[in-house]
């Protein structure tokens, strides 16, 4: 199949970015949408041009490294699929195919599609963690934990840490991100003795890297391709009241 | 004591504060609906009930301060969030598709602006009267039961809404009240922490119905008036037109 | 090259806290005087950094990813191996070092093997205290799962993505080390050497990926804990940046790099559809514990799946090894899958593939039961061949997937090199010649958590912290060997991309040095390695500057090191001249087609030293004893 793509270019963080137009022919539908961009880079190295950057690694959805919107979209048409799991089967002949990075204050493009992503890094540093030292524990079975806590903190551990709601949130709120943490951790017996001080830490830093705020019109939910549930964000909410008014 | 700076300067505290002020707000319509309403039962019920709020004295001050001080914080909290919000993202899209979001979810600003005007807009018509004042100085009403000489709400209403114009920018500004109204329930709900599967389920449908609700309801007035369902009352003897 | 393997003595299960007991220790006021180096923050870098740190040592992590959680630890599925014996099925101890040494073909050093089967036990509790959601049964309690090469229920699980949620806890216990100060995070910084002072592992140097900026860094001992080198078959299941790099530049700095031929090749993977492909999909090893393999008895067989008769169909891992039937282990499933599809009865496109049929076990406990074991992993199925596993049997193929082989360590993880340790997938020690399911992330939490945290402490005793900087000349000139090497793969301007040159290597490795090698294939392969070598330095392209983010510049230097790592691999495969565990070597095997292995001869690691880029490395060879565990004939029949 033939495509035209609409790619965003930037040099480094400082330069003006734009976006260019490529034409593409012979995409397989079985191509993954990083193959399909792979291709284009070996065409734009063959004429010497350098190719378009964008981060990936693991390319089976589960590193959280692929970060794209694809015709407005995070991760593009797909829902619950990063990326790199995306394949041009979900595309069709001519499309016009628009590539943009993640846009958000506390993202800054490093280079075309490729974010500083390290703003999500700091609210785990924050509180995203429970402090025991290594030789601490006790046996594995002494805390029984309920199936469905042990299941809803698992779903909500399941973030692959992309900023996929940030970038579909009209708000840029990293408010998914930080909840899914701070609910997976408040879920577990071993996460409530730093659970309000966990949550007010993290809300801190992740108000202080410039995110915006959540509106609950719940697009983050949709975007997130481990299907991440803003249920997690009333959680967050009502362990911040409670630490606040309790702590 | 710390936690509690935290709390003051976080985000998550201003969308607290929106979401109790507007909760308020909502109550105030609520009220101000079932009291609206009494113009379909005749002059006499809804002018009584003009002059019972009036005769609350300090009470009414009461009420009228906090509405005015939730009001100014929900806008207050819209402003800092929104300027926040558009901090966050300097650079727009090329090209950006919402996902599950709802219209109305993501109008909140220009519907709350809407709002914003359409609220001095009123009191500056039926309570200050400045609007039209013509139709506010109407005369007096007697009541029946006791013969008092009162401010005759009934036909100042009837009036304002007898001219077409008055009526559509009602209508209009209902349609804008209803929309913010259908997201905010949900969404205050869900910013005060309200995580019971229960609750949350009812809360999600307690917006739009609310939203359909209020639309019906203060609608039913101006169409009312329109159709010719509530007229004018008639002139009373004893009183000065 | 002396390969002192510092095995304590006494009985196997005494020689762990004997050694612990007799290991020098530094106090602890003193450690916050040592600075620790290590590089790569998956799981064996992400817990020894932070293990480190809790200690009072000053850690610096390096790692080439934007965010220390995106290593490809993370991609693991299955599980975590440990001899809890929860499920009283008679695990223990002893039986988890036998069924890895079995596993590993007797190929792997026993004492190491049994340390990792105490330490097991450790690390689950560590998870959960870290707040890892594995599993659960209704009433509270860690639940399992069986694994290939095991008759016990031992594998520890957090849905179809242990390995992200291994990599979260440790990330998580990074991340409290970084706030709290005592660990410096470098990210997307790539090793590009190693620096020695005075024969002893000092210092790395590092090309910043964002500005370009390569940098050296100095410290009192260097981790590496870099994975493994499957890529450089080009098409694996590894992440895409995943590469031999800081192994091999440890290499050339003197470390000994022992059975590089040691690879395992996943049965379960999707197979290839393109030539244009990337890189392979596992889809997890568990999905044999319900699901069938088969295809049919007849080859060119063009009739779908499902109009298949029984009796038409060939189970063949039941049928050759009915006591583990589909759950025997990775070697010898994939080899099974290779024969089949040789005799010209590989179902799918290209006929390299068979099919994992989970129609019985739909039937047996319904689509429910089977959506909630596998669910997300039939979705990922499903988004990448766009069929649907519930209906159509999986069809899947063997692919590279974990390299056994790595730099050779002692019993305290410490290389050739004085100061330079070793661990997880980098280092050789614990898999033998075939690693078993859910154990690699075994291995790389045993180390980095409850091994070198006792064992770097007897290193450093003897050395005296803070005595190197980075102004030493052995940084000045390690650094200019960085730059001079960056500046000759932009001034070559040939015409060929990185790609092409990767592609052509991994197809001749996957050809001739992958499930099944011969003396005549590793000869052609090795004849031909360095022509391809050759051309690639004349006639690479590789676009760009050194000072900006460049993609091609990276790949050229990680594709370059393969390119000389890839003959040491043929090289060691042609010497060991048996076959055991992923070494297959054609000319041994049974009647059956089953590996034969060579105890007489190559009972022994073999490792290699460096020796001139032209001249053949000097082999060195670790001899392995067996006291616990009886050396026989591997039989999963």
């Amino acid at each position: 199949m033939k495509l035209s793509l609409k790619v965003w270019r930037q040099k480094n963080k400082e330069a003006e970015g734009q976006f260019k137009d490529y034409a593409l022919s012979d995409i397989s539908p079985d191509m993954s949408f990083l193959e399909m961009l792979d291709v284009l880079n070996e065409q734009l190295l063959a004429k010497g041009e350098d190719p378009v950057a964008f981060d990936h690694d693991c390319r089976e959805g589960i590193c959280g490294s692929c970060s794209m919107m694809i015709n407005g979209k995070p991760h593009g048409p797909e829902s619950m699929t990063t990326t790199c799991q995306l394949h041009m089967r979900k595309f069709k002949d001519g499309d016009n195919v628009v590539i943009e990075p993640w846009r958000a204050s506390p993202f800054p493009v490093i280079r075309d599609l490729v974010v500083d992503r390290s703003a999500f890094d700091r609210i785990i540093q924050a509180g995203g963690f429970i402090s025991v030292n290594t030789g601490n524990a006790q046996d594995g079975n002494t805390l029984p934990i309920p199936k469905p806590d042990a299941d809803s903190a698992m779903d909500a551990a399941a973030c692959i840490g992309c900023g996929a709601c940030v970038a579909a949130c009209k708000n840029a709120s990293a408010m998914l991100f930080t909840a899914a943490k701070v609910s997976h951790l408040g879920y577990l017996p071993q996460g409530q003795p730093e659970r309000q001080r966990r949550v007010l830490k993290m809300v801190e830093q992740m108000d202080g890297e410039g995110f915006g705020n959540c509106t609950n019109t719940n697009d983050c939910e949709a975007a997130c391709p481990k299907g991440i549930s803003v249920k997690n964000i009333t959680r967050l909410n009502k362990d911040f009241l409670k630490a606040t008014i309790f702590g | 004591m710390s936690s509690l700076l935290h709390f003051l300067r976080s985000t998550v505290f201003t969308k607290i504060v929106m979401a109790t002020s507007g909760l308020l707000i909502i109550g105030f319509l609520v009220g101000h609906l079932l009291g609206n309403l009494l113009m379909f039962a005749g002059p006499e019920k809804i002018n009584g009930y003009a002059l019972g709020l009036k005769n609350l004295g300090p009470l009414l001050w009461v009420v009228r301060i906090a509405m005015i001080t939730a009001f100014g914080l929900h806008v207050w909290s819209s402003i800092e969030l929104a300027l926040r919000n558009r901090a966050a993202r300097p650079i727009a899209y090329d090209t950006k598709k919402s996902l599950k979001s709802t219209l109305a979810s993501r109008t909140m600003l220009v519907s709350g602006m809407a709002i914003l005007f359409f609220v001095i807009y009123h009191l500056l018509h039926y309570t200050f009267g400045i609007i039209q004042p013509n139709t506010y100085y109407a005369g007096g009403y007697r009541m029946e039961s006791t013969g008092e000489i009162v401010h005759h709400v009934y036909n100042m209403v009837v009036a304002g809404f007898q001219n077409p114009f008055i009526a559509l920018s009602y209508m209009i500004a209902l349609a804008f009240m209803s929309s913010h109204v259908s997201h905010a329930m949900s969404s205050a709900f869900q910013t005060l922490g309200i995580t019971n599967p229960n609750i949350s389920k009812f809360t999600s449908k307690l917006g739009p119905a609310l939203a359909a609700i209020f639309l019906i309801g203060y609608l039913s007035i101006p169409i009312g008036v329109m159709i010719g369902v509530i007229k004018k009352a008639p002139p009373q003897e004893h009183v000065l037109e | 090259m002396k390969l002192e393997s510092n095995i304590p003595s006494g009985p196997i299960e005494q020689k762990w806290d004997k050694h612990r007991a007799e290991v020098k220790l530094v106090n602890p006021a003193n450690k916050r005087k040592y600075r620790i180096l290590v590089v790569g923050s998956g799981l064996a870098g992400a817990s020894a950094a932070a293990t480190l740190a809790e200690l009072g040592y000053n850690v610096d992590c390096f790692t080439f990813h934007d965010s220390p959680r995106r290593a490809h630890s993370i991609a693991a599925q299955g599980g975590i191996n440990a001899a809890k014996n929860y499920q009283n099925d008679g695990d223990s101890i002893f039986r988890l070092f036998y069924d890895t040494v079995k596993g590993g073909d007797f190929r792997a050093r026993e004492a190491n093997v049994y340390r990792l089967a105490q330490v097991s036990v450790n690390i689950i509790d560590q998870c959960v205290a870290q707040g890892v959601p594995f599993a659960r049964e209704y009433g509270g309690n860690l639940t399992n799962r069986s694994f290939g090469g095991a008759q016990v229920s031992r594998t520890f699980y957090a849905k179809g993505q242990t390995g992200q949620q291994l990599l979260l806890g440790a990330y998580s216990a990074l991340s409290r080390q970084i706030s709290a100060g005592t660990v410096i995070m470098h990210t997307r910084k790539e090793m590009m050497e190693l620096v020695l002072v005075d024969g002893h592992a000092r210092g790395i140097v590092t090309r910043d990926l964002v500005s370009g900026n390569v940098e050296s860094w100095a410290g009192d001992a260097v981790i590496l804990a870099t994975g493994g080198y499957s890529n450089v078959f080009y098409l694996s299941t590894n992440a895409m940046a995943c590469n031999v790099t800081s192994i091999w530049r440890a290499h050339k700095k003197g470390a000994g790099l022992a059975n590089p031929c040691f690879t395992q090749i996943h049965p379960t993977s999707i197979p290839q559809h393109g030539e244009y492909q990337s890189k392979l999909t596992l889809m997890s090893e568990s999905l044999r514990n319900d699901g069938r393999v088969w295809v049919p008895m007849k080859a060119n067989e063009n009739r779908a799946p499902h109009d298949i008769p029984e009796s038409e169909r060939d189970y063949y891992l039941e049928r050759k090894y009915p006591s583990f039937g589909n759950l025997s282990p990775r070697d010898i499933a994939s080899r099974a899958a290779k024969e089949v599809c040789d005799e010209g009865r590989g179902v799918g496109p290209g006929g390299r593939g068979v099919y994992l049929d989970f129609s019985a076990a739909i039937n047996r406990l319904g689509e429910k039961t089977i959506a909630e074991r596998y669910g997300n992993l039939f979705e990922m199925y499903e988004r990448i061949t766009g069929e649907n596993p519930y209906k159509i049997p999986m069809r899947i193929y063997p692919a590279p997937h974990y390299t056994m082989g790595g730099l050779w360590v002692d019993y305290n993880l410490m290389s050739t090199i004085p100061g330079l340790h070793v661990l997880g997938e980098a280092n050789f020690s614990d898999h033998g010649a075939n690693r078993l399911g859910a154990s690699a992330l075994m291995q790389g939490l045993a180390d980095g958590y409850f091994v070198i945290p006792y064992t770097i402490g007897h290193y450093l005793a003897g050395v005296k912290p803070g005595s190197i900087t980075n102004d030493h000349p052995e940084f000045k000139q390690a650094v200019e060997d960085v730059k001079g090497r960056i500046s000759t793969f932009l001034s070559i301007n040939g015409k060929r991309t990185t790609s092409s040159f990767h592609r052509e290597l991994g197809m001749l490795m996957w050809n001739n040095c992958g499930m099944a090698r011969s003396e005549s294939s590793l000869k052609e392969a090795l004849q031909r390695i360095p022509e391809i070598r050759e051309e690639f330095w004349n006639n690479v392209n590789v676009v760009g500057s050194a000072t900006e983010l460049n993609t091609a510049l990276e790949h050229a230097g990680r594709v370059a090191d393969f390119l000389e790592f890839a003959e040491l691999m043929c090289i060691d495969a042609l010497q060991r001249d048996e076959s055991c565990g992923g070494h297959f070597r054609t000319e041994h095997q049974t009647e059956d087609g089953e590996a034969k292995r060579n105890d007489e001869d190559f009972c022994h690691s073999s490792v290699w030293e460096y020796s001139g880029y032209t001249s053949k490395p000097t082999l060195h060879k670790e001899q392995l004893t067996f006291e616990n565990v009886k050396l026989a004939t591997r039989s999963y029949k």
